[in-house]
């Protein structure tokens, strides 16, 4: 089957589209890593987060595409609120601390998701339901709308970061946080800034993804383990090497499905980051570190 | 003899006297124990198992009770084991320790396993009403009954039913199965591998990731196989995942099969009838079917049913009933509330259409393990926004609708 063109043309796509928005969910991993040295475990929750508010829409009567802006506001809110009151705390911690207590702020909020909404699978079908055919190609159409719209939010995202201040004093305090105080960035309010808007972009690319797939608590970690996988691939924080990473990811899901069977992506793509770990723990981006 | 003592001895016998008087009127009542999810996760299973027992209980004590004990009520006590496996355990061992004669309920498989273990080393019988699970039955307890079928359990006459689907213009000459990678999954392949070379058609065996939330790349391999009927085996999040994909890329086998999922009302709610109509599926209990020897016996059970609680009885409901009438009759032939003697009336019975007997299948009757040996599912479609029972025939409602591409 795979050597028919039509085939193996529909594969690849649907690994792209897949991959894209991966890519986005990876992205906004890697910058709280590289931004705020922390391993946050809890980012699965911000995509289950925008998975639940595009239900939310849905079961209102409202196309679930248009959560997104008012998600946006009420969460920036939010997970400023977490930030000041809970994250600005541990991230001077050690790594272990750092990750018992994300993992438990993933626990938390999957509790608290059960709670309201109850282990019930979910849709939130929208207008952009259905699939289109191009030729003897099938796309699916919310997976093509979510691909375009990560693409978008990603590239707005770098562009964010390369040319404007504030994202120049993301940067900065990445590279060296107290040389950028020392200059005048505010260290505490940027860190704030980056949390708030990988989150925020984490919430978003849930809502797009919603369309697509069938919801349920346990999105979290799912999304959580691919979301390491491509910011393993990538380099960690890196921007341009975690959306590599997320489509490589992606590729290599579907062309799993194609040649082996589906019950053997998750054990294709984590046997393909643990190659990583062990021959280039560096990522694609990274310097191998000095011996 | 002194008359102090006389006076004495008189009181003693008069108080004793009393006392048993006390005792007897104690055994108007049989307690029965309803160990079960009331709260927690899966406290939907817990209330239809809770509905079904009661209305039993309350049908049976309306009847006159328990007549060979004189009319005794059943009193049915509830334990909350809020969904978690270790309060099942304790909760058992209070029921004991409260007097239950039998213990019922259990509509999770883990609790059941920890229930049933309990009541064996205390000697108690205790009936399962939910939990569906193979091994509950396959320790080798003598105490231990089960209701359900076995989960991997696909109709007992596969091979007839699909002869009988296909008798039409459509030929079967190849059947695909796209199941969860589990130990479900492969159970249920197991016994197509077996149906499909006697049948004389090909096989084609499609295993999925459990909990997969993309099923693109499954679907663009099903666009591209040839076959007449696709059997689907999967939990209810997969199914609707898969019956939605199948749907937006246009698919149209034949036979469709989505399992026990079709009438459930989480994928009535995901997929619509639209796209559901012509899928076949499974189903436990109908109120439309017709038991003979009880022809008005399931329309009665759900009209009661929802007379009470105020909507329709789904099959754990109806099951959960099931196991209540079977153990009322155990405790009418036992004519005793010694366990051991219930535990034998529950292993040498029979519980039919004359008794009462609703489900889609000849009696209940345990076997030497403890399993409903005559359990079985029936095959529903949906036809034109109605569900359809097609299969066994004695119970069919209809045909089935089998059309080609």
């Amino acid at each position: 089957m795979l050597t028919d063109p039509a085939y193996l043309t529909e594969i690849l796509i649907n690994g792209l589209l897949a991959g894209g928005v991966y890519a986005l969910i990876a992205v906004t991993m890697t910058v709280v890593f590289g931004v705020l040295k922390l391993f946050n475990f809890a980012h699965g929750a911000f995509v289950t987060v925008g998975l639940y508010c595009a239900v939310l829409a849905t079961s209102l009567g409202y196309d679930p595409y248009l959560a997104i802006v008012p998600a946006a506001l009420v969460m920036s809110a939010m997970l400023w609120l977490l930030y000041v009151l809970l994250i600005d705390r541990i991230i001077s911690r050690p790594t272990l601390t750092q990750v018992i207590f994300t993992i438990g702020l993933l626990t938390a909020a999957d509790a608290l998701i059960e709670m309201i909404w109850r282990t019930d699978p979910r849709v939130a079908p929208s207008i952009t339901s259905g699939a289109l055919f191009i030729g003897d190609i099938l796309v699916s159409k919310p997976r093509l709308v979510a691909f375009l719209a990560a693409a978008l939010i990603g590239f707005g995202f770098w562009a964010f970061l390369k040319w404007s201040w504030w994202g120049l004093a993301i940067r900065a305090v990445a590279q060296h946080g107290q040389a950028a105080q020392l200059i005048a960035i505010p260290r505490r309010a940027t860190l704030a800034l980056a949390f708030v808007l990988s989150g925020v972009a984490t919430i978003v690319a849930g809502i797009l993804m919603a369309p697509a797939i069938t919801v349920t608590p346990s999105a979290s970690y799912v999304y959580l383990g691919i979301a390491f996988g491509a910011v393993v691939i990538g380099t960690k924080g890196n921007v341009l090497g975690a959306m590599l990473g997320g489509i490589i990811v992606g590729l290599t899901e579907a062309l799993t499905i194609a040649l082996v069977g589906d019950e053997w992506k998750d054990a294709f793509v984590f046997a393909l980051v643990l190659v990583f770990l062990l021959v280039r723990p560096e990522g694609l981006f990274g310097r191998p570190a000095n011996v | 003899m002194k008359p102090k003592f006389v006076l004495a001895a008189t009181g003693w016998l008069l108080a004793a006297s009393a006392a048993m008087t006390v005792t007897s009127r104690a055994e108007d009542t049989i307690r029965i124990a309803n160990v079960d999810s009331l709260s927690g996760a899966i406290s939907a299973l817990g209330t239809d198992v809770y509905r079904g027992l009661h209305l039993a209980v309350d049908q049976i004590n309306a009847n006159g009770g328990v007549k060979s004990l004189g009319g005794a009520k059943i009193e049915l006590v509830d334990y909350d084991n809020q969904s978690k496996v270790e309060l099942a355990q304790s909760m058992t061992e209070k029921a004991i320790a409260d007097g239950a004669v039998a213990i019922i309920g259990n509509s999770s498989s883990a609790a059941a396993l920890a229930s049933t273990t309990v009541a064996e080393r205390a000697r108690i019988p205790i009936v399962i009403s939910g939990g569906s699970a193979e091994q509950i039955v396959q320790r080798g307890y003598r105490y231990t009954f089960k209701i359900n079928p076995n989960p991997n359990s696909i109709d007992k006459d596969t091979e007839a039913s699909l002869e009988n689907f296909f008798s039409g213009d459509v030929v079967l000459k190849k059947l695909i199965h796209v199941h969860e990678d589990g130990a479900w999954g492969q159970d249920v392949n197991h016994i197509y591998e077996t149906v499909a070379p006697a049948m004389k058609i090909g096989l084609e065996e499609v295993p999925y990731k459990f909990g997969t939330s993309d099923m693109s790349g499954l679907i663009s391999r099903l666009r591209r196989t040839d076959g007449q009927a696709l059997v689907f085996t999967g939990y209810l999040p997969d199914a609707i995942t898969f019956s939605n994909a199948y749907g937006q890329a246009g698919l149209r086998f034949p036979y469709m099969h989505v399992g026990i999922s079709l009438t459930d009302g989480n994928y009535t709610k995901a997929v619509s009838a639209q796209a559901r109509d012509n899928f076949f599926g499974y189903q436990y209990f109908n109120p439309d079917i017709v038991v003979k020897g009880n022809e008005k016996g399931p329309r009665a059970f759900a009209d009661a049913y929802k007379a009470k609680f105020g909507v329709d009885p789904g099959f754990i409901s109806a099951n959960a009933w099931t196991s209540m009438m079977v153990l009322h009759k155990a405790l009418e032939t036992a004519a005793s509330t010694e366990p051991q003697k219930i535990r034998d009336a529950l292993a040498a019975n029979t519980f039919g259409p004359a008794d009462g007997h609703i489900m889609p299948y000849p009696e209940v009757k345990f076997d030497a393990t403890g399993l409903n040996v005559n359990a079985n599912l029936m095959t529903i479609q949906q036809q034109d926004g109605k569900i359809v029972v097609v299969w066994p025939l004695e119970y069919a409602t209809g045909k089935a609708r089998v059309i080609a591409n």
